[in-house]
């Protein structure tokens, strides 16, 4: 994994080399690694548009403190195929299969921050997909809650829920 | 470890709304901010519709309405003591039963009130409340109170003719559709098409023996008059203040094929031959396609199977 990302970094930074980087945006993660991308991907990225539009394009470098190193070349990357509208199920499906639990979650939470639509539509089914059919105990754990039910609460919520499905089927086992 | 409940709630609610009903249930047992939040309405609503949207209509809506609200009122239960509950509409002794809820008790005791989308799933999904529906029963579609049996996923429906019966079991999904029309049973549809019905359109008509009886319906397509020579550019058949109903599920030759009706709104006919009601021109292609479908089901199936109009073999002249 730190390979797959440093040889995109490498990549990204051979940009700087490029005669048309004048042009570029320069994006800066959470732990001060610069990031140059081409203007039409902040496109896709509204906060940053917006960022720029604000101060009449003037401003390229852009700091993005909520988002770090780690993350920030996986959300390029789904920019960069969603500009060129090479959004495939086949893409869909290898980008996730490079990401943990904690990384759908961060990723989710950086398309969040940037307000990237399609990946914020995108990743929730994913995580609709990674909760789909787990105990309460492991949604829990993946979303980061405590459980705040008191005894009594928990019990009027079973007699509650009795009204719903019957034969609920058993959770699988929890797997992280 | 960051916590997804930190997100905004629109960017949270991304994320609820791609789950089903069974793992939104499972949501609301993770903590108390889920538990309210994977109730409402605006999550509900949609699986309600992807659902249940083919069989319920507005009636539907409006029925449970008023159930939830006896309910938040606690007027609910005082029906009998099982704690069911019907509304009814009409006068006596067209008296309708609009729909039933069995077991209110648990709309009650559970605050499910509160929740109208997901409370009206759920009671549909398990059986306990009998909504208003029509039921395609051979070849006549009956106004029905109908319930869902979620173990062999098919409904049962009870149809009002004197008492209350239980007509149909194991129904499938493509035998019970949404009321065609607003009206209750009793009550004969007041039509729009009358003026512009021409020969080759398909409608539906209603029809009772007798009129302590609700309306069936029962499909048709307009034809010629006797007079006229079929032929479609001297046709005057859509001037005319008669028009010919044709039953084509009868042989050309039958006299349960044929009935000439006035071009008016109201009841006509009389106690030998039944009461014909209103009206309804078929536009969709895909209700025109339903019955065709089903006449040929049934008639290959058993010619005697069904019922004729009784009119239909009294022809009014």
């Amino acid at each position: 994994m730190a390979e797959e990302v440093s040889s995109q970094m490498n990549s990204l930074s051979i940009s700087e080399t490029n005669p048309s980087s004048s042009a570029t945006i320069s994006l800066v993660s959470g732990d001060d690694i610069v990031f140059k991308v081409e203007p039409t991907i902040a496109k896709e990225m509204e906060t940053v548009q917006s960022f720029i539009d604000e101060t009449d394009g003037k401003i390229t470098t852009i700091p993005l403190p909520n988002i770090s190193s780690h993350d920030l070349p996986y959300v390029i990357e789904y920019c960069e195929k969603s500009i060129a509208g090479k959004i495939t199920k086949e893409f869909e499906a290898e980008f996730v299969k490079k990401l943990n639990n904690e990384e759908v979650k961060e990723l989710f939470l950086a398309a969040n921050y940037l307000n990237i639509k399609k990946l914020l539509d995108f990743l929730s089914q994913v995580i609709a997909d990674r909760i789909a059919n787990k105990s309460v105990e492991y949604v829990r754990r993946y979303f980061g809650i405590e459980n705040d039910f008191t005894p009594e609460e928990e019990a009027k919520l079973r007699e509650e829920l009795a009204w719903t499905f019957t034969g609920v089927d058993p959770d699988d086992e929890d797997e992280n | 470890m960051s916590s997804l409940l930190d997100l905004p709630e629109v960017t949270l609610d991304l994320i609820l709304n791609q789950l089903s009903p069974k793992e939104l249930c499972r949501m609301l047992e993770v903590c108390v901010f889920l538990r309210d939040k994977c109730k409402s309405d605006d999550l509900w609503e949609k699986h309600l519709k992807n659902k249940w949207g083919r069989v319920i209509g507005e009636a539907v809506y409006k029925e449970w309405h008023l159930h939830v609200t006896k309910a938040k009122e606690g007027n609910h239960g005082t029906n009998n003591q099982n704690g069911s509950f019907g509304s009814f509409v009409g006068v006596w002794p067209n008296l309708y039963l609009c729909s039933y809820l069995q077991d209110s008790s648990l709309v009650i005791n559970n605050q499910w009130s509160n929740h109208f989308m997901m409370s009206l799933f759920f009671s549909l999904e398990r059986g306990r409340f009998w909504f208003p529906a029509q039921v395609y029963k051979g070849l006549v579609v009956h106004d029905a109170l109908v319930r869902y049996d979620y173990e062999s996923n098919t409904f049962q429906a009870r149809y009002q003719h004197g008492g209350w019966r239980l007509f149909g079991n194991n129904m499938e999904w493509d035998m019970v559709r949404v009321p065609s029309v607003d009206s209750h049973p009793y009550v004969v549809h007041v039509s729009d098409c009358l003026d512009k019905l021409k020969p080759g359109n398909h409608i539906e008509i209603q029809w009772r023996g007798n009129t302590q009886s609700p309306y069936d319906w029962w499909y048709a397509v307009i034809g010629h008059l006797e007079s006229c020579n079929k032929n479609e550019n001297y046709c005057r058949c859509y001037c005319s203040d008669t028009i010919m109903v044709e039953f084509k599920q009868y042989p050309e030759r039958s006299n349960m094929r044929r009935i000439k009706l006035s071009r008016k709104n109201g009841e006509q006919g009389d106690r030998a031959g039944g009461f014909y009601g209103g009206i309804r021109k078929l536009y969709s292609s895909d209700e025109i396609e339903a019955w065709k479908k089903l006449i040929l089901l049934v008639t290959n199936l058993d010619r005697g199977f069904f019922m004729p109009p009784v009119a239909a073999q009294f022809p009014i002249h």
